[in-house]
């Protein structure tokens, strides 16, 4: 099962920041930077990464982390 | 321009927009647009003078055939709006409608806060010229978004920005002005990210000036 470290390994890559450290209640509102297009640069990375597609209407319920690690996790467990 | 979004699957960012379905601004729109505005830029000159003033403005937007805008709603509710004119000097003329009456308001608004003072006037007699300088017809004048769903709007937010630009683009006007608060350095972030070219800086304004080729997009497909 993807874990919060696997999905903390692409926000590092994405916010070129390798001490970043996110939780799952973690929004754009705790880290420095992430703005919109780097918002986009995260949801693209994640899909690419964990081999998922989001919809616009799974993207526009996510909240915080947890929700975005929560859907990745019922993706890939189901494939 | 160069992309902001560099080495990264823009296939994969078009097919997240193509799901985002935005409207053409019609008369239904005014309430839930001005509130929107309103709400999220209470701290501008406008915001400062009330609810009821942003309504007078969309309305003074609404009467101007040169004014269209696009709006983008989730779950029944007004997401993010994007508003514009194909001839400014037009749609200014409209704007200054809603000032009528008002010049105690506005006075109030500006006294308290000198920096509007300025603000204003740059508006009113220097970026015009700054845009007549580009031989410029079409302004953006606003772009807003609700705080809620955050996930979802960035998407949303390039597909009106795209919208806006085919608008221009199908009605052969090759490039169009805005002029950014710089009080709101959130978008003034933003659009530097974009490559968005600034021809002007002002004590208060940044000027921009859009392509509204294909290339000029965020997204190439």
């Amino acid at each position: 099962m993807i874990s919060l470290n696997a999905l903390q390994d692409v926000f590092r890559s994405v916010f070129d920041s390798p001490e970043l450290e996110i939780k799952m209640e973690t929004n754009a509102a705790d880290i420095e930077g992430w703005d919109s297009l780097m918002h986009i640069n995260l949801i693209v990375a994640i899909e690419e990464r964990f081999d998922v597609s989001f919809t616009t209407l799974e993207i526009g319920s996510f909240t915080c982390v947890g929700d975005v690690l929560k859907l990745v996790q019922a993706k890939t467990s189901a494939a | 321009m160069s992309s902001p979004f560099a080495g990264i699957n823009t296939a994969r960012i078009q097919r997240l927009m193509d799901e985002i379905i935005p409207e053409p601004l019609e008369w239904r729109h005014l309430e839930d647009i001005a509130g929107l505005h309103a709400r999220q830029l209470s701290w501008s000159l406008n915001g400062r003078m009330g609810p009821e003033h942003i309504k007078d403005l969309y309305r003074a937007l609404f009467s101007c055939p040169c004014f269209f805008g696009y709006a983008w709603y989730s779950n029944g509710r007004l997401a993010a709006f994007v508003t514009a004119t194909t001839d400014y000097r037009s749609t200014r003329r409209h704007i200054m409608s809603a000032y009528k009456g008002k010049l105690r308001a506005l006075l109030g608004v500006v006294l308290r806060r000198p920096r509007f003072i300025v603000a204003l006037l740059e508006s009113r007699f220097v970026v015009p010229v700054i845009f007549h300088q580009h031989e410029a017809r079409g302004e953006w004048l606003t772009f807003i978004t609700a705080d809620d769903n955050h996930f979802l709007t960035p998407f949303a937010s390039l597909k009106l920005m795209d919208h806006l630009r085919r608008h221009y683009q199908d009605r052969g006007i090759g490039h169009y002005m805005a002029q950014g608060f710089k009080d709101n350095p959130k978008a003034m972030r933003m659009y530097e990210k974009l490559g968005w070219n600034i021809v002007a800086r002002l004590p208060m304004h940044n000027i921009y000036r859009y392509s509204s080729a294909p290339e000029a997009t965020a997204i190439q497909a």
